[in-house]
């Protein structure tokens, strides 16, 4: 689902989707292609012929999707090909909070149970298959719904513990966050590893004795596979009605999944910003004033804390990833979004010294950050001493980074006079960081920007710079 | 009979009988009365059944 910046001019196979033989996606020009086996072309006229298609599709809870006529190199094998509606931004279940992985799931099982009533299933259970428009899921994958077979149970129900459910336990009953895991294995969390987790008390918690205790029993059990279960289960009289059962149960513990992540070191920081009222309204006169210059297609606010200042740059842009590394900060944002309706925000957890790097087969099937889109401007507020003193990134490397992207930036700094960077100063030894000052910082900016406008905030110990890139 | 391109688990689907409730009650029993009916070989079992070296009787 993601295009490269160039354009080749010939269909691209996507190097993320290659799992399913049936169903694959290809770019071309800037358009999302997919190419269908013929079991895919047979689950997609059932698709496009059910009532869901239609009205999921209207209700924005699957992407636009038709049948176009278009060839594809011989070795996709292409018995037809679709062309799918671009998403702005494509994002990952690791960079998703809480609330987004629940709501992802809530979208996935709300599919199946809807594809049940007309004889249709979903053959996997994926999150990477939801992306987001601002703050409302879409799932993507066409290619995942097919016919029902009688006797079956859901395909997909051991990727849903995986992907979806076990991470979405582990992070409500044992607080731990879910994504270092999810980055760290692309299949997700299995059965036995969450059991390891999760304590004698834990076990009584909803959910938990079955879907990982018993599964992981089972899965050990039967990890020979010398029985056909499948065939066993049809011949006893398994039923898609159990399948549906089976779904409103997984939707009704979903939804009562919880996360209280207490206060983290950021979820009261709006609150208690060191910003005069004036100052504060100065800050978003500037940082509007540049957001407004023109329309742009992709904003990054990095660093977006309650995300106030990717609501000004949203009024003029298409899409704004508001970035911030703390999960508690992005999870709130993304429910105040989510009320608000808005559409052009999407709210990711992420860590700019640490950023998402490739990852799957070959480190191609997960894109880095930077490869899922180039943002025109990106907005770094409040952010500089963070990755600069704390995370002990050099001021240069940060601004290298920054002119690599080829964007335009409003770039705050707050001298080493400034009660907070005073406060990260103070507890490193004296004279560290020498590089984070005024004058070496506004050097290092000329080298690489041509700065337009700055604005001196907070008696000059916070300096706003908007600069583009030479 | 078409094939997933995921492996659906073995334990996983069996998971998914014992989360049925109620309605799920009548398929564990007919699945393991075929199993023990297999056992004491009252039926032999068809050919395209493997069999679990664990079953086979004594």
């Amino acid at each position: 689902m993601r295009i490269p910046d160039t354009d080749p001019g010939t269909p691209t196979p996507d190097p993320g989707s290659f799992r399913d033989w049936d169903s694959r996606v290809y770019a071309l020009n800037g358009r999302v292609l997919r190419a269908l086996g013929p079991d895919g072309l047979d689950g997609w006229r059932a698709l496009a012929g059910s009532e869901l298609f239609a009205a999921a599709v209207a209700e924005g809870k699957l992407v636009a999707t038709e049948e176009v006529d278009e060839r594809l190199p011989e070795e996709a094998g292409a018995a037809a090909v679709l062309e799918h509606e671009r998403i702005p931004f494509v994002s990952y279940p690791y960079e998703w909070s809480f609330s987004m992985l629940r709501d992802a799931a809530l979208l996935q099982l709300e599919l199946v149970r809807r594809a049940l009533d007309e004889d249709l299933t979903l053959k996997d259970a994926s999150p990477y298959n939801v992306q987001w428009r601002g703050t409302s899921p879409v799932f993507i994958d066409v290619g995942s719904f097919e016919r029902l077979r009688e006797g079956e149970p859901w395909q997909g129900y051991r990727q849903f513990c995986l992907l979806f459910l076990n991470p979405l336990l582990l992070q409500a009953y044992t607080g731990a966050p879910f994504q270092p895991w999810l980055r760290g294995s692309v299949d997700g969390i299995h059965p036995d590893g969450l059991r390891g987790v999760l304590s004698g008390r834990h076990r009584l918690r909803p959910g938990v004795l079955t879907h990982v205790v018993l599964h992981a029993r089972l899965e050990r059990r039967h990890g020979d596979g010398e029985r056909d279960v499948k065939a066993e289960l049809a011949r006893a009289g398994f039923r898609k009605e159990l399948v549906a059962a089976n779904v409103r149960r997984l939707e009704k513990l979903v939804r009562r999944l919880r996360w209280d992540p207490g206060r983290t070191t950021w979820s009261d920081y709006g609150a208690t910003t060191s910003y005069s009222e004036g100052d504060a309204a100065r800050k978003e006169g500037f940082v509007r004033e540049v957001a407004a210059r023109r329309r742009r297609g992709l904003v990054w606010n990095v660093g977006a804390n309650e995300g106030r200042h990717a609501r000004i740059a949203a009024e003029h842009a298409d899409t704004v990833v508001a970035l911030d590394a703390d999960a508690a900060v992005v999870d709130r944002l993304y429910r105040e979004l989510a009320d608000e309706g808005a559409t052009r925000i999407l709210p990711l957890v992420g860590d700019v010294t640490d950023p998402s790097p490739g990852l799957g087969w070959r480190g191609r099937e997960r894109l880095p950050l930077e490869e899922r889109g180039r943002p025109e401007l990106t907005l770094c507020l409040a952010l500089l001493h963070h990755v600069s003193i704390a995370g002990n990134v050099p001021v240069t490397a940060f601004l290298d980074w920054l002119a690599d992207l080829r964007t335009e930036i409003v770039l705050e700094l707050p001298t080493r006079d400034d009660p907070r960077v005073a406060a990260l100063l103070a507890r490193k030894r004296p004279g560290a960081h020498p590089d984070y000052d005024r004058e070496p910082f506004e050097r290092a900016l000329a080298e690489r920007f041509e700065v337009e406008r700055s604005l001196e905030l907070a008696g000059a110990t916070r300096i706003l710079y908007a600069a583009r890139p030479r | 009979m078409r094939f997933a391109y995921l492996d659906p688990g073995t334990g996983s689907m069996i998971v998914q009988v014992a989360l049925g409730g109620l309605a799920a009650v009548a398929v564990f029993f007919k699945m393991f009365w075929h199993r023990l009916r297999e056992l004491v070989r009252i039926r032999k079992p068809r050919p395209a059944e493997r069999r679990d070296p664990d079953t086979t009787a004594p």
